[in-house]
Formats: structure tokens, sequence, C-alpha cells
């Protein structure tokens, strides 16, 4: 499978401070990489060298086959780019400039009006100067004029920044449908729930290295499961506490909450000779991971 | 792609287009109309026959007061002029990068496959553009003074002409210093700011020069030193001057594009 994002060794430093050292990482076409961090991490100074934006200080870059810098134009005619902070020309319309950031690029705009629909952003929305837009407004012609070309590779810094609740879910379908349509995603984010719902493949950056790569499925449920059990009558629990990948449990009347750690069968089996009424499996947050990972790698 | 960057930066000044070549015509009609008096009565004051020399320093060097010549040629160096052509090169090129950068805009469009050297390019372009819609408004103004008072048409239209070329050459090159600062620079008021106080000194530069006999030579580090309108209305030629100000303008031009092609984009 090709890469649509190739990263080799890419070290970054302005000046004494080195904002990225020796990242390397690949994420396939047709993917949705997710990008972790805190502020500060990196992660945007990557995705700046990625797009051209930052000379890395050493490192090899690949966008979609073409080398960067080299090839840059070819690896940019094919990316859509939501940058975490960005600003509009004050004294156009959203309409205008729409249109301005379209006529830059060699595809044609040709999802802007389904994707404006979608976000609710009406024609008297788009004709008004873009000063007069909120946050949520500006993000939301941002998200348009990233994906308005249709490119085969999404970029998105903070992608959800300013929107709200239903904006947000109407973002992440958004991500679904561009993977599904063949689109590549990568999405760099503190905000892990945003990961969580939109990606399959986590890099998790800390103080500019990267820590670890691995499916985000992998930094979730499969790890650990938080399980409250409501039986029917008071019963021995040893048996219960004595399974491997059983901890933490704390009997509370009927209530019985506890972690489990590894294969559910075993778990199951032995529930079933339990008078259960009602059982609770919750995976894992990323968020639990992420800071185990953090801590747990990183120092 | 250039064309659209630089139809797009016109259209960020489209007021000052406007404004600044009203400005201008009206300026120089006012300044050619109000020489109608002085060069029709031929008064015999000091003041206007040797005029003092730092009124000449200030204004570029002798000036004629009695003809329409030198009344042109004052106000081609008047400071309101070097003002609304000082205005409309910097207004462009000035922020050409850095209004961009600190705004959060440039991100959006670098990372389409735009060429950073189109995108200074059209940047310069429009700095040049804007110089020359003044110009077109003062010549204007100075045309309509020609057909309107008595004795500007004495002014052959040919030595009009170079004038206003030789202040297109001059503000051109000063847009293109604006153009060099802002390319490498994150922030407008700072990128403004030290255009601003480039000029502003060059300025100065020449007025000391061509007041104190001891510094005279420092006025041939003042771009201001290789434009002078009263000889060129004079019928004078231009000499080495222009290519002084096409030399400027392209150094600071290629020094921009080869700096803002290998900075760092970051806010």
């Amino acid at each position: 499978m090709t890469a649509a994002v190739e990263v080799e060794g890419l070290t970054k430093r302005f000046g004494p401070v080195t904002a990225v050292r020796d990242v390397s990482f690949r994420v396939e076409e047709g993917e949705s990489f997710g990008y972790l961090g805190p502020n500060g991490a990196g992660k945007t100074t990557t995705i700046r060298c990625l797009l051209g934006l930052v000379r890395p200080t050493a490192g090899r870059l690949q966008v979609l086959g073409h080398d960067v810098p080299a090839q840059l134009g070819a690896a940019l005619a094919e990316v859509g780019y939501l940058p975490g902070e960005f600003g509009l020309w004050p004294n156009m319309t959203g309409e205008e400039c729409l249109d301005y950031l379209a006529s830059l690029h060699p595809r044609p705009p040709r999802r802007r009006e389904e994707l404006c629909e979608r976000f609710e952003l009406s024609r008297a929305d788009l004709r008004r100067q873009v000063r007069f837009y909120s946050r949520g407004m500006r993000q939301k012609v941002g998200i348009v004029q990233a994906f308005q070309h249709d490119p085969a590779l999404a970029i998105l810094d903070e992608p959800t920044e300013g929107l709200d609740p239903v904006m947000k879910s109407r973002f992440i379908e958004l991500i679904e449908e561009h993977r599904r349509r063949g689109g590549t995603i990568f999405l760099s984010s503190h905000i892990l729930s945003e990961v969580e719902a939109t990606t399959e493949r986590v890099g998790v950056l800390r103080e500019g290295r990267l820590v670890r790569v691995g499916p985000t499925s992998d930094l979730r449920g499969d790890r650990i499961r938080h399980c409250t059990l409501v039986l029917g009558e008071p019963v021995d629990l040893a048996p219960l506490r004595a399974l491997p990948g059983v901890s933490a449990l704390q009997p509370d009347g009927p209530v019985v909450r506890f972690e489990f750690r590894g294969e559910v069968g075993p778990l199951l089996e032995r529930l079933t000779a339990l008078p259960v009424r009602d059982l609770l499996v919750e995976p894992e947050r990323l968020s639990e991971a992420f800071f185990d990972v953090y801590e747990g790698e990183g120092g | 792609m250039t064309l659209v960057v630089l139809r797009h930066a016109l259209r960020q000044v489209r007021r000052s287009l406007v404004v600044l070549p009203l400005a201008a015509g009206a300026f120089y009609y006012l300044v050619l109309f109000s020489s109608s008096s002085f060069v029709r009565a031929q008064p015999r004051s000091p003041f206007l026959q040797r005029p003092p020399r730092a009124t000449e320093a200030f204004l570029g060097g002798p000036i004629d007061f009695l003809s329409p010549a030198g009344w042109l040629a004052a106000a081609m160096t008047h400071p309101i002029t070097l003002a609304l052509l000082a205005g409309a090169a910097l207004s462009v090129a000035a922020g050409a990068v850095a209004t961009e950068v600190e705004r959060g805009t440039l991100d959006l469009v670098l990372a389409r496959p735009v060429p950073r050297r189109s995108f200074l390019l059209a940047k310069a372009a429009a700095s040049l553009v804007a110089v020359a819609a003044v110009e077109v408004g003062a010549l204007v103004g100075v045309l309509v003074a020609r057909a309107t008072v008595a004795r500007v048409d004495e002014v052959p239209l040919w030595d009009v002409g170079w004038a206003f070329v030789g202040a297109w050459l001059l503000f051109g090159a000063l847009g293109m210093v604006g153009i060099l600062v802002s390319a490498r620079s994150s922030l407008r008021g700072r990128a403004i700011g030290l255009s601003v106080g480039a000029v502003v000194a060059w300025f100065f530069v020449r007025f000391v020069a061509l007041l104190i006999d001891e510094v005279s030579g420092l006025r041939f580090v003042s771009p201001f030193h290789y434009f002078r309108p009263a000889q060129l209305l004079q019928g004078e030629p231009f000499g080495w001057d222009p290519l002084v100000l096409l030399a400027l303008g392209g150094v600071a031009l290629g020094l921009a594009v080869w700096w803002f092609e290998r900075r760092d984009l970051s806010r």
C-alpha cells in the first residue's frame, strides 16, 4: 500500500529549541491517523514541515509519494489543510474567502455547496464580511475550504475548536465519509475524544519525540474495561477476585465494580455462575490510556 | 496563480487605490493653481528668488518658484506627495507577508500549490501598481492644470512624463524595500514601522547632505538623491539615476524572494 504520509527522522530546531526530535511514522492511504500530544509537543511543527511551511532541520518527508519540499507543489495539489489557528481576510465575505482559496487550487471546489449545507452556512452567512463571524462560523469556513476540493489527504490541526456539539458530530460524519471515499485523514489534536471518534491509529508525541504509534483501540478498550455488576443476591466474590485480569474489585451492596484486562471469554464464563441481574462494561477512555502511555513511556 | 494573488492584493487596498490617487490629483492641481499667481506676478520677494538653503534641501535641491516647472518639481518632492506615494507603496508592500502571517491567512494560501516566489512577486507587482495608480492620479491633476491654469502648459509634456517615471521608480524601489522588510517579518506593525523608518531616514539623510557641505557625500546613500524632478522638468537627461533606482528595487526584491523562500513561516 502507498503511504499518504511518510516521515523519517524528522528533526526541527528553532534556534536552541528542538521542537521535533527524530520523528518517524507512516500513514497509509485511506487511513485515519491521529496525532496526539499536549500543546507544545510538536504536532503543529510536524504538520508545518509536511506542508513546506517550515523547513526541517533533518529528516525525509513524503506526502502522497511526493518529496517535500522538492515536489511540494505536486503534494499540495492533493492536500486539504485546516490550520489550528487561522484567520480570514476581515474585509472579505465568507464566499469571497472561499472563492479566493478555491482559485489558488488546481481542483475545482465541487463539494463546497454540499459542505456549506452540512455545516449550516447559509447564503446570507456567506455574504457577510468575515470580521462579523463568530469563532464557530470561522471554523466552519475553515472546514469547508479544507474539504471543498475533495482532497486525497486532509491534514487537520485541532479541527473542532469553536464548534458546537451538533457541528462536531457533523464533522465526525464528514471524516468518516471522507474515509469511505478513499481519502486519508491526518488529524492532530489534544482533544482525545475527537481522536478516539475519528481515527484508527494514533501517534503520541511528547516533548517533540514520538513515544508511541499504534491502533487507537490498543490505547483504548483492549487494555482495560470498567465493569459494573448488579447481583440478585449476596454471593462470595472470591472466585471472581481470583480470575486473572480482575482488579480493583469493590462490592457496594448488590453492586460490584471492578476493572478487567484481557480476553473476555473466561470472565463471561465465570459470571454465568453468579446471579447476575445486570452488567455494564465500559471500555477504557482513550484519555486514560493516553496519560498512561504518556507518563509511562515518556517520563 | 500570480495574477490571482495580485488581484487579491489590490482588492485588499482598493479604497486606498481610489482615495490616494484622488488626493494626489487634487494636491497637484492645487499646487499648480497656486503657482499661477506667482508665475504671473513674478514677485521680487527674496524668499522666492533665492529660497533659503533649508527649504531647497527639504525639497531636494534648487527650486525656481517663479516658473510652473519649479512649482511642479516642488509638488513632486513635497512631503504630502511623499506621504501619498510612500503610503501607496508600503500599504501593500510592508504588509505583504507580515500582515498575512500575523492574521493567520498565509497558511491557508501557501498550503495550496502557490510557490512562495510567485506569491511575493504578485505582492511586489501590486505595490508597483499601487504607486502607479497614485502617479496616474497626480498626472491627471497636472493635465487638468495644463488645460485650465495659465502657463502650466509651458512645461513640456514629455518632461512631465519623465519626471513621473522617475517618481514611480523611486517609490517602486522603496516599495521593494518594504517587501524585503515584510518578507522577513511576522508582525505587521513592525514591518510597516521599519519600512517607514527607512524611508524617513533616507529622506533625512538627503536633507542633511544637501544642507551641510561637510557631509554632502552622504546624499549618494539616499534613494531620494536619484530622483531630481527639478532637473528632469528642465529637460535634463535622466543619467544614471533610473539605473540606481532599478538596481535598488531589483536587489531588494531579489533578497526578499531569497529570504522568503528559505524562512520558516511560524507565528
